[in-house]
């Protein structure tokens, strides 16, 4: 070997790699900027007491902002309220989902048009669904109180829907079930088309029924796209805050606590603080379920 | 030149460009105007003044910035933090008290601007609701909204019953309208856990003098006077539509022809001309132990994060905005909504010259009178209670309401619990 040569090499070869960091250095500036800074600064500020105005001075307040939130009743709440929404709506929208790709998976006549009309509540303005909801549920001239009031006379007088704690919780979660489950739609049907036929034809020459079709052949099939879902929404929906905040007051979920805290009380310290806790719990779900994941597949 | 030296080259003198131009744009004084107007043709209106203005003042260029109402206070509290507050904001008096609060008015260009209009010519109410406890100005009157009973004529003719002022007539005529069967109410008035709630009911406390504070500063929110005015707006509530109400549910079920009475501010003007109703509307003010007039004043706030000579030009055009010409053009970009808070300009002609003005007659006229004796929770003795502003942000007031009315929960014990929230709120530095 040359030994003369080496160095020559090595330089080009640093100078490529210099010149590579300075190719990435905007993406990584962009992510420092836009993700890494603003999760620090709420780290950061969940320590202190912000003042509003940037001329004033913010108090250090250590783990006062955690303290305070850990011994907040309505913090709990809001957690068991979340979770109860999350488990309901996850479950709602993943199974109306499944069954309405499977449906869709058949072969019958207008089904372009069938497909493009489920889609509908996922693709309007979350704004504009929920308008719809609160006028269905109006007590003036609302559909569903002249439908079950005054036309088929099922109930005496009409339920304050977006009141009653009980019925609003069950309103926001069938929302979101209505509204979201294209999404599980999508994913699924999208798998059930990638099935490959001849799977069907084999056990349908082996003399299988239909429901050991679907239990050994189809849900195998969808079950990681099904999981993939699962996680998504339960993340999304652990977060939830404008349809729920804009159709009633009476569900406080956990989103909906932290906008109080934050825009109405402006007490942007124990937001921060909340924010740190969701965020913990969020990672923790995650990591669990990637680490279980990657368990099944060994 | 190695590669790596070439790009930062390049970056260096791009950054070098971008400051040569940044020098070269000094020029006219500009600010920016933020407010709620974001409908199309009042955004017009307030360009159409502003072109005036600029072309009267060459030296001064105003930008508006209209943000959508819902989003308005996040907005304010984002850009206070990141001390990027525009020079002039138009807020409720309520917001006005909590940027005071927090120290980013120019009370020294506000009250210029008051002095130099004169403060003989704003009504009295006006300008006091505005006034801190050193005494100077935290905002600017310009318009404001009173609010009142205002209730079907036709229909209280029909039945003989007099206008709903005193208490005792206000629930009478409730219960004689009340009809829920046929989708008839008594009466409609906000319920809801929010600012319209505290404003309705407000107006009911204050005409039974129960105040929110003693001489002391300290919370009463559990006085005898406040116990029956709750309970009064309870008993009123069994007439009302059911649910948490809101500007939608109140504003459609009078408008519609569902109730006999509504608690609304002059913005209702509008909709009831549109439904043909002027003349057969009227308008009362609630009297307990005494009538109370209740509004709230639109106020421009001049802020002290942005340079003195953007101040300055804030304070120039708001000036130039109380001149009568453009103030009556500001006033009829919402006829009957908002009302002047200068005095004279409501029997001024040019004002009255307007078809929705002119359909209401005389109680056009003296609606803005309610303006000399404003009264609102917190204003005590010509002085606004410094936590007022706080204790309106964190709903303390209407979500007990809400959870009497609409929860049917114990009066007693949400009282309690209001009145340990607002000691929480005063106490607190």
């Amino acid at each position: 070997m040359n030994q003369a040569t080496l160095p020559p090499i090595k330089t080009l070869e640093a100078r490529n790699r210099r010149l590579g960091f300075i190719f990435v250095l905007p993406a990584l500036v962009l992510i420092g900027a836009v993700i890494l800074y603003p999760v620090g600064y709420n780290i950061y500020l969940s320590f202190w007491k912000p003042a509003l105005n940037p001329a004033k001075p913010d108090t250090l307040v250590g783990l006062g902002n955690y303290a305070r939130l850990l011994s907040d009743p309505e913090f709990y709440a809001s957690l068991g309220v979340t979770f109860a929404y999350v488990a309901i709506t996850v479950a709602g929208s993943t199974l109306l989902g499944g069954a309405a790709a499977l449906l869709m998976n058949r072969r019958f006549p207008g089904r372009k048009l069938a497909r493009s009309a489920l889609l509908l509540s996922y693709v309007s303005p979350v704004i504009s669904s929920v308008f719809v909801w609160i006028y269905l549920f109006n007590g003036l001239y609302g559909m569903i109180d002249y439908v079950l009031v005054d036309a088929l006379k099922i109930l005496p007088v009409a339920p304050q829907w977006f009141d009653n704690p009980a019925l609003s919780l069950v309103l926001v979660c069938l929302f979101d079930i209505w509204r979201v489950f294209p999404f599980a739609l999508i994913m699924i049907l999208s798998s059930l088309q990638a099935i490959d036929s001849s799977v069907y034809e084999a056990a349908a020459i082996d003399g299988a029924g239909p429901w050991t079709v679907f239990r050994r052949i189809t849900l195998p099939e969808i079950l990681p796209v099904v999981a993939s879902v699962v996680t998504l929404r339960s993340i999304w929906n652990f977060y939830k805050f404008e349809d729920v905040y804009l159709l009633t007051k009476q569900v406080p979920l956990i989103g909906v606590y932290l906008y109080r805290t934050a825009f109405t009380v402006n007490d942007l310290g124990l937001a921060s603080a909340i924010s740190v806790v969701l965020f913990l719990i969020i990672m923790g779900a995650v990591v669990a379920l990637a680490s279980r994941n990657k368990g099944e597949r060994v | 030149m190695k590669p790596w030296h070439k790009v930062i080259l390049a970056v260096l003198a791009v950054l070098a460009l971008g400051v040569s131009c940044a020098k070269k744009a000094e020029g006219p004084t500009t600010f920016e105007f933020m407010h709620t107007y974001v409908e199309e043709d009042r955004q017009q209106v307030i360009q159409g003044l502003i072109d005036a203005f600029q072309a009267e003042r060459s030296d001064i260029v105003v930008k508006q910035v209209p943000v959508s109402e819902d989003a308005f206070w996040t907005r304010i509290t984002t850009l206070m933090q990141g001390a990027k507050l525009p020079a002039l904001i138009d807020v409720s008096v309520d917001q006005a008290r909590l940027l005071a609060a927090s120290d980013v008015v120019d009370t020294a260009a506000c009250s210029r601007v008051v002095n130099d209009v004169g403060p003989g010519s704003f009504y009295a109410g006006a300008t006091s609701v505005l006034k801190g406890a050193d005494g100077a100005m935290f905002g600017v009157p310009l318009t404001g909204w009173v609010q009142g009973i205002w209730y079907r004529k036709d229909l209280f003719a029909q039945k003989g019953l007099p206008a709903p002022e005193k208490w005792a007539e206000i629930l009478a005529a409730a219960k004689a309208f009340h009809d829920p069967a046929n989708k008839k109410y008594g009466i409609v008035f906000a319920t809801e856990a929010s600012d319209f709630t505290e404003q309705t009911f407000s107006q009911f406390a204050l005409s039974n003098d129960a105040r929110l504070f003693d001489a002391a500063g300290a919370p009463v929110f559990t006085s005898a006077e406040m116990k029956e005015a709750v309970a009064f707006y309870r008993d009123l509530y069994k007439y009302c539509l059911p649910g948490s109400n809101g500007f939608t549910q109140v504003k459609d079920a009078f408008a519609g022809g569902n109730a006999a009475m509504v608690v609304y501010s002059t913005y209702i003007l509008g909709s009831l001309f549109d439904q043909g109703m002027a003349d057969k509307v009227g308008f009362a003010v609630p009297e307990g132990s005494r009538p109370a007039s209740f509004g709230m004043v639109s106020t421009e706030v001049i802020t002290n994060s942005v340079p003195q000579a953007q101040r300055d030009a804030a304070a120039e055009f708001m000036k130039f905005l109380l001149r009568k010409e453009n103030y009556i053009a500001w006033m009829h970009m919402a006829p009957g909504g908002p009302n002047p808070v200068l005095k004279g300009v409501a029997s001024d002609a040019a004002y009255l010259d307007h078809p929705l003005l002119k359909a209401y007659g005389q109680t056009a006229v003296d609606i803005p009178e309610a303006f000399s004796d404003l009264a609102m929770f917190g204003f005590q003795d010509g002085v606004t209670h410094p936590k007022m502003g706080e204790i309106s942000a964190k709903m303390i007031i209407p979500t007990a309401l809400n959870k009497i009315l609409v929860q049917g929960a114990n009066l007693d014990a949400e009282l309690d619990k209001a009145q340990k929230a607002m000691e929480d709120v005063v106490a607190a530095q």
